[in-house]
């Protein structure tokens, strides 16, 4: 090491640094007073802080969780039923002919109760809903699926999807099925009274069967 | 004289009397550096005592290999002075380390600017050592007023003799600039 180096840099250090103080007398009295108390209560200190840290990250972890958990299931609900929703939809439109309220619906698919009820140009105010709003649709739709089935459903997009699915088959076989009968029943009475001449038995654009007077011909 | 390993073993042994030769042998080198940076004596009589009280209990970490315990004990002293300057109040920074880039002087030029036995310059570097941060301020000491070298600075910065010497040049850089306004 070159001591001819600096020298301006040196003799400023060595004004500046020389006059430095003594180690205090009882220095090493107090040393050993913090010596038998110290330690322990440092340690107490250290231990309670990592362990407040973890309680602390362990509660905001929990509350992420939490707030995930409740969130995360409607939405995805939303997302998944909206093309089902239009389906459905269409088919609850194109319901024209008098429909009675089957048992085997709700037998069928338990709580979950059907909207088409009522006179077949006055369709019920729960069709109106459906047709009109389908978020409000699918909330509800949604809401009652819970309840049938529990909360835990919503956890897999693929239950969903498949419950879903189901219902919407079910409510189109009830239709269709009762929609038979129907027919059946009015072309069996047709059939076995007394018609007028003028009265004929047709098929509306909904595919149900319906007695009509015809009007007097017009001779040219 | 009792050697270092002489004094470790005192301390593994007999607790108190090895303690008490330890401070008594490096007492005063380690509150000497210690009150130099942070400037107050009761500060550095605690910090100190921290200083040991963690060699104490660390004994065991100690590798004679690497460093004399002196050194060692300057390495922790280094650790804890600078942990208490940063909680006490920020880093002071005399010079913007693009200013010092700037300046295009070589070593041998510095050195000659450096050492040229005027007594208004040595008096205004002395006002100039007081504005460095305390890590630089340290390295100073340790190098030029102690006489260490830059192995052992290295030792206790816990930085590579490289960065020292890099670190250094810059130093004196600034500190010439910081003349050079004047």
């Amino acid at each position: 090491m070159k001591t001819n180096k600096d020298t301006d840099l040196r003799e400023a250090l060595r004004r500046r640094y020389a006059n430095t103080p003594s180690l205090p007398t009882d220095f090493t009295e107090r040393l050993r007073e913090r010596m038998d108390t110290k330690p322990a209560a440092s340690h107490r200190r250290h231990w309670w802080g990592w362990m407040s840290a973890a309680a602390a990250c362990l509660l905001i972890a929990i509350g992420v969780g939490v707030y995930y958990e409740f969130n995360k299931a409607p939405h995805s609900i939303a997302k998944l039923s909206a093309p089902d929703n239009k389906t459905e939809c269409t088919q609850l439109s194109n319901r024209g002919a008098p429909i009675r309220q089957s048992g085997r619906t709700n037998q069928a698919i338990g709580a979950h109760r059907l909207s088409n009820r009522g006179a077949p140009t006055k369709p019920s105010g729960r069709t109106n809903r459906a047709i009109g709003a389908h978020q409000s649709s699918n909330r509800a739709r949604s809401t009652e699926i819970s309840d049938t089935l529990g909360n835990g459903i919503w956890r897999s997009e693929r239950n969903v999807a498949i419950a879903i699915q189901m219902l919407s088959e079910c409510e189109e076989t009830i239709l269709r099925e009762e929609q038979e009968m129907r027919n059946h029943i009015i072309q069996a009475t047709f059939n076995a009274t007394p018609q007028p001449a003028n009265v004929v038995l047709v098929t509306n654009e909904a595919g149900d069967y319906e007695v009509i007077e015809t009007k007097t011909i017009i001779e040219i | 004289m009792k050697t270092d390993k002489q004094i470790v073993d005192a301390v593994m042994s007999d607790q108190r009397k090895g303690q008490d030769l330890m401070v008594g042998r490096y007492g005063l080198e380690v509150f000497g550096m210690v009150v130099r940076l942070v400037g107050d004596v009761m500060d550095a009589e605690e910090l100190t005592q921290d200083t040991f009280l963690r060699a104490f209990r660390c004994m065991d970490s100690y590798d004679p290999q690497r460093a004399s315990l002196g050194t060692w004990l300057c390495r922790i002293a280094y650790r804890l002075t600078l942990d208490f300057m940063k909680r006490r109040r920020p880093l002071l920074v005399s010079i913007e380390d693009s200013e010092v880039w700037q300046t295009d002087i070589n070593d041998e030029q510095l050195e000659a600017e450096l050492s040229t036995g005027n007594e208004e310059r040595i008096s205004r570097l002395e006002e100039l050592i007081d504005q460095l941060p305390p890590d630089e301020r340290l390295l100073l000491m340790l190098h030029y007023f102690e006489e260490r070298p830059l192995d052992e600075c290295s030792f206790i910065m816990d930085a590579s003799p490289h960065a020292l010497a890099n670190r250094l040049y810059r130093i004196r850089k600034k500190l010439h600039k910081q003349l050079q306004k004047t």
